[in-house]
């Protein structure tokens, strides 16, 4: 055999055409992978880094993403990780650290117990502060395991490419620099907020504020009984000379961090480091070892379209914003979880690319919410600071502010209910509204922040209801959802069961029933079911999306109408007609 | 507890002091001077009023701390002795005050303390920060004119001239090759013309954003880079008198006390001899790559 024309041959046979190249393997990238993978797609992830993030970001996990992590298996062991509850208290405001608290707002006011009982009745996880560091790397081993998905750590995307039936993407080697071309049918891109696919692909952005030179030190000094007293997440300070922000103790490497708007491009000195660090604290002499100081620019901005052809963007690719208010991770995990199973669907030739359409849709007005909330908490904090100190001398002499300080300060807090940055709203209180969504004319309450009202109005999280299996266990109904669409009969469930088998034949997707008709597997916890289920109107089926989002209800006759009701609702989700679908797959 | 007074970071110069602790320790007879200089001279005035220190007074650098120009003298040169006695004494100055000299930069504040200790007011300290560095630790601004001072307090202060070394530009010409010349200019201004053997020191780099000294430790390895070690003989120079005065000021740190060249690059460039002299070692600077320290601001 000649080996000069083998390897020609090798150089002109084209890459093997994957379904999905994500680029990015931040939380968002690693989780459409880890949801592409269980569905069989076939996956490659490109991440320039060499691995997952040991940067100190991204710590809030909020309830909505905890329950992502419990259908994923990861729960339990990151339910162990962080901070308890006692030492990521809320945010306490401070003139200097020494002085004590004039201000501070309380995410729970008793123990872990009280912490996680007062989340039950609405979910069954609870939020918490846990490093990037610890999630990524679980979410990274999951996505893993799936033998169609395919992670490249210190591989960086350099070129894409639009060919007619496919997208090429250029990747290298970040040691030596050696190229590989890959052929993707569809591209994501997780790649942030400096998003190397938006700068080529996007087709125009608008920009909110930056906030550049916000230095973060890390380091090592005995603060348990001051700093790490009070057991707030996050302690401001408001000496004008001293302001930033400290971080609790980092719950394995027994670190602090502090922060701090810099006023110069450069890093600061390690001198002037330690002696703002010192004046911050109100502890003058306080030996201090420094780990690590970074530098962090944030910039704010929305794409405006997040699909171009077969390139779909999400999480900090397509909004991104300052880090104020944790929201940055949890929506972009959100937006995996959004377009995966559309993604699925369309590759499987079950749903017409249309679907893909409802991801920007749907997620678009979250991320509105989430990039305004962020600018405006980043704002407001200084707004904060700056009214708060007007008027008062005693400040700078003495550590202390006036009562009239202390009360406006309080005043300011109260918008935060009791759950600090928080907000139970934002987590739990998604709504969407679109084609994916089969409208009853009814109307799901306002998205607001602070407030989540459970229901199972089209186009809102599934409720949690708690149910006990016939071993006597206890699950979620959270727990029965995601990877699939979920029928929750609650009355009939024979009848459903037989048209559920229908739309599974006609349509030839995942439909699982889940018979809480109080005859079936599961019994659901009463009164809640009845109350937020079945409802006044007498609610017969829950149709959940993949997702853990209602795409409808049927109320009224089942026999005559439900088969109806629901080869119309796929039909109109799905964007096939049942017919054509089935030709298709013929084809 | 008195947290205004510690300072956390050590002073470049024991000239300088910090805000928080003039705030925390009031004097009985202090002056603060708000040294002022700028073209639009009603714009100056305009700014002392807009906001001062409680009690400060107002100085435009051209009236107070430099006499009038002359066809061979720097635009800023060194005030007339009795001048400056006249306006001390309006400023009800006795040998007991204590003088605090601030302004809107570091270096028109500098040039204010080293005229008043060269005419022998040994009492004199630079406010690090100056106005802004005075709100944030707590200090009472006012606003609208400078009010009377209250009649001095102890006896009066009786002026004398060189009380601090400078030099004039006959000897800078003659300076031997171990004198290190120090140019406080930007590098821009350098690099239009400077006095032959002239290195670039820039003031503003001896500053941060918001107008604080830089520590102790960045300045000596600013100085330390450019070879300026304890012993060595140095002159410094600007413009004006002004920039230099600030390098003069932080070169403590390095244990030396430089001249002053007052006349500086204002009165050397009236003379075309000298300046046939500085071509050449600009077009020396450009081929061969200035010795330079990179700046500390980004445009």
């Amino acid at each position: 055999m000649n080996s000069e024309a083998n390897k020609e041959e090798t150089h002109s046979q084209p890459a093997e055409l994957i379904d999905v190249a994500i680029c990015g393997g931040g939380p968002v990238g690693l989780s459409l992978a880890y949801l592409l993978g269980r569905e069989g797609i076939r996956v490659r992830l490109f991440e320039k880094r060499a691995g997952t993030t040991t940067l100190p970001k991204g710590q809030y996990m909020h309830a909505q993403t905890a329950e992502l992590y419990r259908q994923w298996g990861i729960w339990d062991e990151l339910a162990n990780k962080g901070w308890p509850i006692n030492k990521s208290n809320g945010q306490g405001y401070y003139v200097n650290i020494a002085s004590g608290p004039v201000a501070q707002v309380r995410a729970n006011m008793g123990s872990e117990e009280d912490y996680k009982e007062k989340w039950a009745p609405l979910t069954p996880v609870y939020p918490r502060k846990i490093p990037a560091s610890d999630y990524e790397a679980a979410i990274c081993r999951k996505a893993e395991e799936w033998p169609n998905v395919d992670l490249n750590f210190n591989r960086r995307v350099t070129d894409i490419q639009e060919a007619d039936t496919y997208l090429a993407l250029e990747v290298r080697d970040q040691n030596d620099g050696s190229p590989e071309t890959v052929r993707a049918r569809y591209v994501v891109a997780c790649d942030g907020a400096h998003s190397f696919i938006r700068n080529r692909i996007g087709k125009g952005e608008d920009n909110g504020p930056a906030f550049i030179n916000q230095v973060l030190v890390e380091f090592e000094a005995e603060l348990d009984h001051s700093l790490g007293k009070d057991g707030f997440f996050h302690s401001f300070v408001l000496d004008p000379r001293y302001a930033g922000w400290f971080g609790s103790k980092h719950p394995e490497t027994g670190s602090w961090r502090y922060s701090f708007r810099h006023d110069e491009d450069e890093l600061p000195h390690p001198d002037v480091v330690l002696a703002r660090i010192r004046g911050a604290l109100g502890e003058p002499g306080l030996p201090i070892k420094v780990i690590r100081t970074y530098r962090f620019d944030y910039t704010t901005g929305l794409l405006r379209r997040w699909r171009e052809g077969n390139v779909i963007f999400a999480g900090d690719a397509a909004h991104w914003h300052s880090p104020w208010g944790g929201f940055g991770a949890n929506s972009g995990i959100q937006d995996a979880n959004n377009l995966a199973w559309k993604l699925n669907l369309v590759i499987k030739g079950a749903a017409s690319e249309d679907l893909l359409d409802t991801f920007e849709i749907e997620r678009k007005s979250k991320a509105l919410q989430t990039v305004k909330s962020a600018t405006y908490n980043s704002l407001h904090y200084q707004s904060i600071v700056q009214s708060a100190l007007v008027g008062e001398p005693r400040l700078y002499t003495h550590g202390e502010v006036s009562e009239a300080c202390q009360q406006f300060l309080q005043e300011r807090m109260k918008p935060h209910g009791d759950n600090a940055v928080l907000h139970t709203g934002y987590q739990l209180g998604t709504v969407y509204r679109s084609d994916s969504v089969i409208c009853d004319g009814t109307t799901a309450p306002d998205p607001t922040l602070k407030d989540y009202v459970e229901t199972t109005i089209p186009g809102t999280r599934a409720p949690h209801v708690w149910l006990q299996t016939g071993d006597g266990d206890t699950i979620s109904t959270i727990d029965l959802y995601g990877g699939r669409f979920v029928l929750v009969a609650i009355d009939e469930a024979a009848a459903w069961q037989e048209i559920a088998a229908g739309i599974r034949d006609t349509f030839d997707i995942g439909l699982s029933v889940a018979d809480l008709s109080g005859r079936g597997d599961y019994q659901p916890e009463e009164p809640k079911f009845s109350r937020i289920y079945r409802g006044d109107e007498a609610v017969s089926m829950v149709l959940v999306r993949p997702d853990g989002y209602i795409a409808g209800r049927f109320r009224g006759d089942v026999q005559r109408d439900g088969r109806r009701f629901l080869h119309d609702a796929f039909r109109q989700i799905l964007g096939k007609d049942a017919a054509s679908a089935k030709e298709e797959l013929a084809a | 507890m008195n947290i205004a007074a510690p300072a956390y970071l050590m002073p470049v110069s024991s000239q300088i002091v910090q805000a928080g602790q003039l705030v925390s320790e009031p004097h009985p007879d202090r002056l603060f001077i708000d040294a002022h200089f700028g073209t639009e001279l009603q714009e100056e005035i305009d700014n002392f009023r807009e906001g001062h220190i409680h009690g400060a007074v107002y100085a435009q650098i051209r009236d107070v701390f430099a006499g009038p120009e002359t066809p061979t003298s720097g635009s800023l040169p060194l005030p007339d002795i009795a001048r400056l006695q006249e306006q001390i004494d309006a400023w009800q100055v006795g040998v007991d005050t204590e003088i605090i000299v601030y302004g809107p930069s570091p270096a028109l504040a500098a040039r204010g303390w080293w005229v008043l200790k060269w005419a022998g007011l040994d009492n004199v300290r630079f406010l690090d920060g100056g106005l802004r560095a005075w709100e944030l630790a707590g200090g009472a601004v006012a606003q609208g004119d400078s009010r009377p001072r209250p009649a001095r307090k102890s006896s009066r202060a009786n002026l004398s001239p060189g009380n601090l070394p400078s030099i004039d530009i006959d000897d800078v010409e003659r300076l031997d090759e171990r004198t290190i010349l120090i140019d406080a200019r930007d590098e821009t201004a350098y690099l239009s013309g400077c006095i032959p053997g002239a290195i670039n020191l820039p003031a503003s780099d001896q500053w941060t954003p918001s107008r604080l000294m830089r520590s102790s430790s960045e300045i000596s390895e600013l100085f330390k880079k450019a070879g300026i070690t304890p012993g060595a003989e140095v002159v410094v120079y600007c413009g004006g008198g002004v920039l230099s005065a600030l390098v003069f000021m932080t070169l403590e740190t390095v244990g030396i006390q430089p001249r002053l060249f007052v006349g500086s690059w204002s009165q050397w460039s009236r003379f075309q001899e000298r300046m046939a002299s500085s071509a050449p070692y600009l077009r020396h600077l450009i081929e061969n790559g200035k010795q330079q320290l990179k700046g500390r601001h980004r445009a």
